[in-house]
């Protein structure tokens, strides 16, 4: 048998290897012409030449080298082992040959092999699963292959054991960030040939375009009627040569100030829609194809041209909308969460990868038309999920047709967004913080529900989490556990009105014994709003305290959210002084932790300082001990005031007036605005004194008034003395003996303090932040 | 062959008759006569012979055939080494035991150097004698495992036809191959 033949044979045997099944028929052609690089021109009687001359391995016919390294391949499904397959097609021309037609794509095998396959659709049915690192110091993120999360736990997250795919660097601009994505942890140049691509945010961090930092791969061809013309990226003028805009991230802001659960969008503009129809394929690129030594300038404009012409003919440039709306791009949105009847929630079911609430977290399915023909099980599935497992470890799944690069640079998005609009309402320093009841997480898949881990505190049965935009940082979570278990007859939580959302819990405002939390839902135009009010009792039968969030539950088009507005009880601490303070109950007094405390159905939990559940006694203690108001305790409950009051012993000084309105005012009431050094300090003079020493006492002082006294040691008032006649401005507070005394600007002082009270509630009131 | 091989010193045994009681022993056993491209001749019992596809194909043609049968792509050494092992696994097929041949095999495959590998490759591939390819492939597979790209180059002989160009390029493409190897 002859050599040529004999090469023939491996090149039909090559071919056939790759045109099993129908996915791989469609694009045989595409095959045929990749493997046999353009340089060899094409053909087997090339090949085979190059084979012959090598002649120290001549002998060594290429089904046998197809052979060895198809084995090699076969053996290494993973990292690090997989690196041996790149080093076999870095040998010599026909060993790269032969390997390249071995090695599949992530699409086919899952598997990811040069770097080429981080732009290449990820696998249809199950994910690749990777991780990202952040590094908040250098601000450099690193993405990761494989490890599943137990890994992290254990902390074995050596270097060596998980292959490093790609990695990003942020670089504040002054209107942008951009995060630079390198195939290496080392060098984020533009310039280099590590430069994989870019993700650049808008001034606001709500809108992120994605670079590529190759023009997209040829046109692909298929049989397939949908399917349109795929490519065609414009080179934007505005930036530099070796980016090209495929994809668009832009997050979504609600009106009520808070972003709440994100809303993503993204557009692909690099994969049409075509590609998730039936029998539709992604553009696949096979190989860097302008690296940048070899391209001089014209080749790479020609090469990136060429696909543009059809489409610049008819809209120009820069409404970059127009040329790609020709070809229906891939839109990604936010997976619904579900209404899960048994944990009476609504979960996201990330399928025990993600372990910790995030606002980050996110599942993208694919956003599509009823006429885009694309079928229900596509539409569902996950194509790209984004997950915190721990401080500054963050899982990201991504499959078909998504790239990991593409993948990666949104997740990168979910780092960079800005509370824009939250943002407005810190300006009068208010120490309420924005709140959110995000996306639950359902993690593991057991009969105890979810886990949420956070340090060594493990909280089971909990789905909803209320994440706080702390300070420090807008990422940290408030891992908030709702109790989604009924608590016994009171029915706390949820009463289902399952598809609705959140039910009517209990009536408006009233707190039953034993409840702790009641939700109050109200059936809004086109959708339902719930508010939330979490009431903290005692124990013996009255409301204690109250805690307040006008939580908004907005049941829109695009699925549930759930908002949480703020929290009831503030404190000189921060937002969660309810909870901080309840949480740490020994330290009531510190400024208190802000972040990490969450109310949930039953406890307070705090990570800071005092890990699980607190007593409802802690609790009400760590209430009494702010100087702030419980207000909706004290309004619904106003015979209770007083107990709360004098147990947290604030009524003695400076109780502020502003709780009765003008017409409760009383006297005492003013006479306590005055302050306690001061109630006492009347000046008087007795029956038996002389008008001129009277005079002279007044002038002394700089008052015009005195009590009179008859003599004795009673202080039985006589009457009272003014340096004038015609208006009483001064009146003495007689309690059985006098006890103080009341003038005019005393009275208008504590009006001025009552009106401006009010004002400023009514204001806080208008700008929401007010409980 | 071209292989740069200078056979080994005509030492090779001329391969004896292992009269072992447990193969057929009744039947006096028909000697077959293999030249290698190197004028060395081997005789061999048929039933090793018949191991070779390449062989038997050959009295398949032509059955009265009594002659010589040149190999003109083998040299003698790697020949031997062939038939060594054909001997051994003609044993295994009368008696069948798995885990001894597992262990026969690997430790035939450890007492080789790269180079016999290399060379038996080709021999076992002529001869198309499928389970010793099959052997000998995995073990190359295995013995280039986490080696650089210059170690795969020198282990099968290969020249690096890449230019300067074209390997820049490929370093790019390619960048995984070079971390994290193996020292040489």
């Amino acid at each position: 048998m002859s050599f040529k033949s004999k090469l023939k044979e491996i090149r039909d045997d090559i071919t056939t290897t790759f045109s099993m099944g129908k996915l791989q028929r469609n694009r045989t052609n595409r095959r045929g012409r990749a493997y046999i690089a353009p340089e060899l021109g094409g053909g087997s009687e090339l090949l085979s030449e190059l084979i012959e001359e090598q002649s120290p391995w001549a002998n060594l016919p290429p089904e046998l080298l197809h052979d060895v390294i198809k084995r090699v391949e076969g053996s290494e499904t993973s990292w690090p082992g997989r690196r041996d397959v790149v080093a076999c097609a870095s040998v010599c021309k026909s060993w790269r040959e032969i390997t390249k037609a071995v090695v599949k794509t992530p699409e086919q095998c899952g598997c990811i092999t040069f770097p080429i396959s981080l732009k290449q659709p990820g696998p249809r049915d199950a994910p690749i699963q990777c991780f990202i690192r952040r590094e908040r110091a250098a601000s450099t993120y690193h993405l990761y292959l494989g490890l599943s999360p137990v890994c992290h736990e254990k902390k074995t997250l050596s270097g060596d054991m998980s292959k490093l795919l790609l990695a990003a660097k942020k670089i504040r601009k002054a209107t942008s960030t951009d995060f630079r994505i390198s195939f290496v942890g080392s060098d984020f140049c533009q310039t280099s040939n590590t430069y994989a691509g870019k993700l650049r945010s808008n001034f606001l961090g709500t809108k992120f375009t994605i670079y590529d930092c190759q023009p997209p791969c040829p046109r692909v061809k298929s049989n397939c009627k949908l399917q349109r013309k795929v490519r065609s990226i414009q080179v934007s003028p505005s930036v530099p040569a070796r980016n090209y805009s495929v994809a668009t991230v832009s997050y979504e802001l609600n009106v009520l100030r808070t972003r709440g659960p994100r809303r993503m969008h993204c557009t692909i503009h690099s994969i049409p829609i075509s590609a998730i129809q039936e029998g539709g394929i992604a553009p696949t690129p096979l190989e860097f194809n302008n690296p940048v030594d070899e391209q001089s300038p014209s080749l790479c404009a020609s090469k990136v041209k060429q696909p543009l012409v059809d489409f610049i003919s008819t809209s120009h440039a820069g409404s970059s909308d127009s040329i790609y709306s020709k070809m229906d791009p891939l839109v990604l949105k936010n997976k619904a969460p579900r209404w899960h009847e048994q944990l009476q929630c609504w979960c996201l079911n990330f399928k025990g990868r993600v372990t910790v609430a995030s606002v980050k977290n996110f599942q993208l399915v694919a956003a599509v038309e009823p006429c885009q023909n694309v079928p229900v099980e596509e539409q569902e599935k996950v194509i790209l999920q984004f997950g915190k497992i721990g401080k500054d470890i963050f899982t990201m799944d991504y499959r078909y047709p998504l790239s990991a690069f593409q993948a990666f640079a949104i997740c990168l998005s979910s780092f960079d967004t800005k509370p824009a609009c939250s943002e407005s309402l810190d300006s009068d320093k208010s120490p309420l913080r924005q709140h959110r009841l995000l996306q639950s997480v359902h993690g593991h898949a057991s009969q105890r529900g979810c886990n949420f881990f956070d340090g060594d505190r493990e909280t089971v049965g909990c789905t909803w989490v209320a994440v706080l935009e702390g300070e420090e940082c807008c990422e940290d979570v408030l891992p908030g556990t709702r109790e989604a278990k009924r608590d016994g007859d009171s029915g706390c939580w949820t009463d289902s009105a399952a598809g609705r959302g959140w039910g009517v819990m209990r009536e408006e405002g009233v707190a039953r014994d034993g409840d702790w939390v009641w939700v109050v839902a109200r059936e809004g135009d086109g959708g339902t709003d719930a508010a939330l009010d979490c009431g903290v009792r005692d124990g013996d039968g009255g409301t204690e305290a109250a805690l307040v969030s006008r939580d908004v539950a907005r049941n829109g088009d695009a699925g549930w959210e759930v908002i949480w507005d703020s929290v009831a009880v503030r404190g000189r601490g921060g937002w969660g002084s309810a909870a901080g303070r309840g949480a740490g109950a020994k330290d009531a007094d510190s400024q208190g932790s802000r972040k990490r405390n969450c109310l949930s159905s039953n406890c307070v939990v705090s990570c800071d300082e005092k890990p699980g559940t607190v007593e409802m006694e802690g609790l009400v203690r760590g209430i009494r001990s702010c100087q702030e108001t419980l207000r909706v305790a004290i309004l619904k409950h106003p015979n209770e005031r007083r107990n709360i009051l004098s147990r947290s012993g604030r009524a003695k000084s400076s109780l502020p007036v502003r709780e009765k309105g003008l017409e409760n005012l009383t006297v005492a009431d003013v006479l306590m605005t005055k302050g306690e050094e001061k109630i006492g300090s009347w000046l008087w003079c007795h029956t038996t004194d002389s008008v001129y020493d009277a005079v002279k006492n007044m002038a002394k002082n700089n008052i015009g008034s005195l009590v009179v006294l008859k003599p004795g040691e009673q202080q039985l008032i006589a009457g009272i003395i003014t340096e004038r006649d015609h208006h009483i401005r001064h009146v003495p507070v007689i309690d059985g003996k006098i006890v103080g005394i009341v003038s005019i600007v005393d009275v208008v002082r504590a009006v001025v303090e009552q009106q401006g009270g009010e004002l400023k509630r009514l204001n806080e009131f208008i700008k929401g932040d007010y409980y | 062959m071209s292989s740069s091989t200078d056979s080994p010193t005509l030492t090779t045994e001329t391969t004896q008759l292992s009269p072992q009681p447990d193969t057929e022993t009744a039947k006096p056993t028909k000697k077959i006569t293999l030249k290698s491209s190197d004028n060395q001749i081997f005789e061999v019992e048929e039933s090793v012979a018949m191991e070779f596809a390449t062989v038997k194909s050959f009295f398949e043609d032509s059955p009265s055939s009594t002659d010589i049968v040149p190999l003109p792509n083998v040299t003698a050494k790697p020949l031997s080494q062939v038939i060594e092992f054909c001997k051994e696994q003609i044993k295994f097929k009368a008696n069948p035991d798995e885990a001894q041949k597992k262990k026969y095999n690997a430790e035939f495959l450890t007492e080789k150097s790269d180079k016999d590998l290399v060379d038996m490759i080709p021999v076992a591939n002529y001869l198309e004698i499928k389970d010793l390819l099959d052997v000998l492939n995995q073990a190359v597979a295995d013995r280039i495992e986490n080696k650089s790209v210059e170690y795969v180059r020198n282990f099968f002989g290969i020249d690096n036809d890449f230019t300067a160009e074209e390997e820049a390029a490929l370093r790019r493409e390619h960048a995984w191959a070079y971390e994290g190897v193996d020292e040489d």
